[in-house]
């Protein structure tokens, strides 16, 4: 039995796990929708002076910030398995390779992550005008790339953490640096300069700036350019991410 | 068949298992017979390849556990204790999700299994509720059918009828002793005496990581010396002598409380009619016999030195 053919069922399983409630899909599409509402009619006209509506400048961050959130949850239903439901047990009796099962895993999460933003990258990239370009598939496809390092990201938390409130506070400080520490809100010349080098690193910054430099719109402080550097930029740590998540993964569920 | 060949496990100073030989034979019930903490989870899941031995040698149908991992999970389905399903899930996507990664059956004879499973447990009309709402038994059953929709080669219950009632206990003997019928070795974990009596061809007896015994039931009893009591009340025990029975070397112990004779003997049912006859032949009248067959329990207390229930 080829092990290739079992990586879409595992995704399937995982997708069914956060998705097999359409009450519950339908009020986190909404709220979304409702969020990203709010924002545009508060931070588009309550903030100006950046060269554009400055709803469009953070409208991907905070779609960004979905996907972080998704893309968390895979670490946490990982850690629920094995402390709280004990199905890793089970997951590791079936017939596929640990590091097969364990990639499947993360790719799991990415597809979570994409299907809970695909309604809020749909309505940005048609805010930016591009909806009806290939640009579009761009979009998805840096909101995926920065999903694969967070859910890597969140499976090593899991690892690590024998508690889940050691778990929660880990993620907490990771959510605030991603968030706060990026140019998600503001660019990076506001920062201190000794921040400037982290805020530089942060892969949200580079999964942004990408976004950004798909909208025909010019943004003052995001570099002219397509997105592509920005998307190998932010393709290293995502794929190093990837890669500590599965590794953990496998480490993690020696039981 | 499956090898465990000095098989151990530990555990940071724990020897959960330790030197555990046994040959399963291709096609029995095998039942591990153990209290709570023996070790017998412990063997199924160095079988099933989760945990990694860390002595001696575990080999399934020739395959390594340690060198051929993937060879021998494709064998293997295991039952576990514990249900192991997402809540969040209907029984129905349990099942068909374990049928898809196990096997490669396509979609109706995966819905064909699945329904037949399901209605046979009882199952069927709850098939689209999620498995949290359902009772203890209910989720029980879900797990069981996992490996009874699957049918694999080595099939490995971990206390398959834990929280179920009579009927549906008795239900799931039948499908288990099927699924043997059908070409599958099964094993079973069990610390019920008579769920280990009643399904298995063989019982192994493990206690404290390491096997005690292992035989078919009736040998397993056959070992308790003098472990059945026959006892006979005579209608004037005054002229009975306890020699008249010791002739018989199955016979171990004799015991005279006034008309009541106690006698400590194997294969009681093969020689109560022979003692009846030296007893009427020597003019003793029997006013009433009554003989007590040695229970698992019994060869568990003899070999252990505890009693399991």
């Amino acid at each position: 039995m080829s092990n290739t053919r079992l990586i879409p069922l595992i995704i399937e399983r995982d997708v069914r796990v956060l998705f097999s409630d359409a009450f519950l899909v339908a009020i986190m599409f909404a709220n979304f929708a409702i969020d990203l509402f709010v924002t545009a009619a508060t931070f588009g006209r309550l903030v100006t002076g950046q060269g554009a509506n400055y709803f469009l400048f953070i409208a991907p961050g905070s779609n960004l910030i979905t996907a972080m959130v998704a893309a968390f949850q895979s670490g946490r239903d990982v850690w629920r398995e094995k402390y709280i439901k004990d199905l890793t047990s089970y997951l590791l009796t079936l017939p596929v390779q640990r590091p097969v099962l364990a990639f499947s895993r993360v790719l799991g999460g990415v597809v979570r992550s994409v299907i809970a933003t695909f309604p809020g990258t749909l309505v940005i990239c048609y805010l930016y005008g591009i909806l009806f370009t290939p640009k579009v598939f761009v979009a998805y496809l840096v909101v995926g790339l920065f999903s694969l390092g967070i859910v890597g990201l969140s499976m090593a938390v899991s690892a690590f953490s024998s508690s889940i409130e050691m778990w929660v506070t880990i993620r907490s400080v990771i959510q605030l640096y991603l968030s706060f520490l990026s140019t998600l809100f503001y660019s990076v010349s506001v920062f201190p300069s000794f921040l400037a080098p982290i805020v530089s690193s942060n892969p949200m910054t580079w999964a942004i700036q990408a976004f950004r430099q798909l909208s025909p719109i010019s943004f003052a402080q995001v570099p002219a350019g397509d997105s592509l550097g920005s998307i190998l930029i932010l393709a290293g740590p995502s794929l190093a991410f990837a890669m500590l998540g599965t590794i953990c993964y496998i480490w993690y569920s020696k039981l | 068949m499956i090898t465990f060949d000095n098989a151990g496990k530990r555990f940071g100073n724990l020897d959960a298992v330790k030197d555990f030989s046994i040959t399963i034979k291709d096609g029995e019930i095998l039942g591990l017979l153990g209290p709570n903490g023996a070790g017998k989870t412990t063997l199924m899941l160095m079988m099933g390849t989760v945990y990694r031995p860390t002595s001696g040698t575990i080999s399934v149908n020739g395959y390594d556990v340690v060198k051929q991992p993937n060879e021998v999970r494709k064998l293997i389905g295991i039952a576990f204790q514990d249900p192991r399903v997402d809540g969040i899930l209907s029984a129905s996507d349990v099942l068909n999700w374990h049928l898809k990664m196990t096997t490669l059956f396509d979609k109706v004879e995966r819905r064909r299994r699945v329904e037949d499973v399901l209605k046979s447990l009882d199952l069927w009309e709850a098939r689209k509720k999620r498995t949290w709402l359902m009772s203890g038994g209910m989720k029980k059953k879900v797990e069981d059918a996992k490996i009874l929709v699957q049918r694999p080669s080595i099939a490995v219950f971990d206390e398959p009828t834990a929280f179920l009632d009579v009927p549906s206990r008795l239900l799931v003997w039948k499908m288990i002793r099927q699924l043997r019928d059908e070409g599958s070795t099964v094993i079973v974990a069990t610390n019920m005496m008579d769920e280990a009596e009643r399904l298995s061809e063989r019982v192994a007896i493990v206690n404290k990581g390491r096997l005690v015994a292992s035989e078919t039931p009736e040998q397993l009893k056959g070992t308790v010396k003098g472990g059945e009591v026959l006892e006979l009340t005579l209608n004037d025990g005054s002229e009975f002598k306890a020699d008249l029975l010791r002739e018989f070397p199955e016979v171990h112990d004799v015991k005279q409380q006034d008309n009541k004779i106690m006698v400590f003997l194997n294969s009681g049912t093969l020689l109560l009619p022979k003692i009846v006859d030296t007893l009427s032949t020597r003019g003793f009248k029997i006013e009433s016999v009554r003989l007590k067959e040695v229970s698992l329990e019994d060869v568990f207390l003899t070999y252990t030195g505890q009693r399991l229930e």
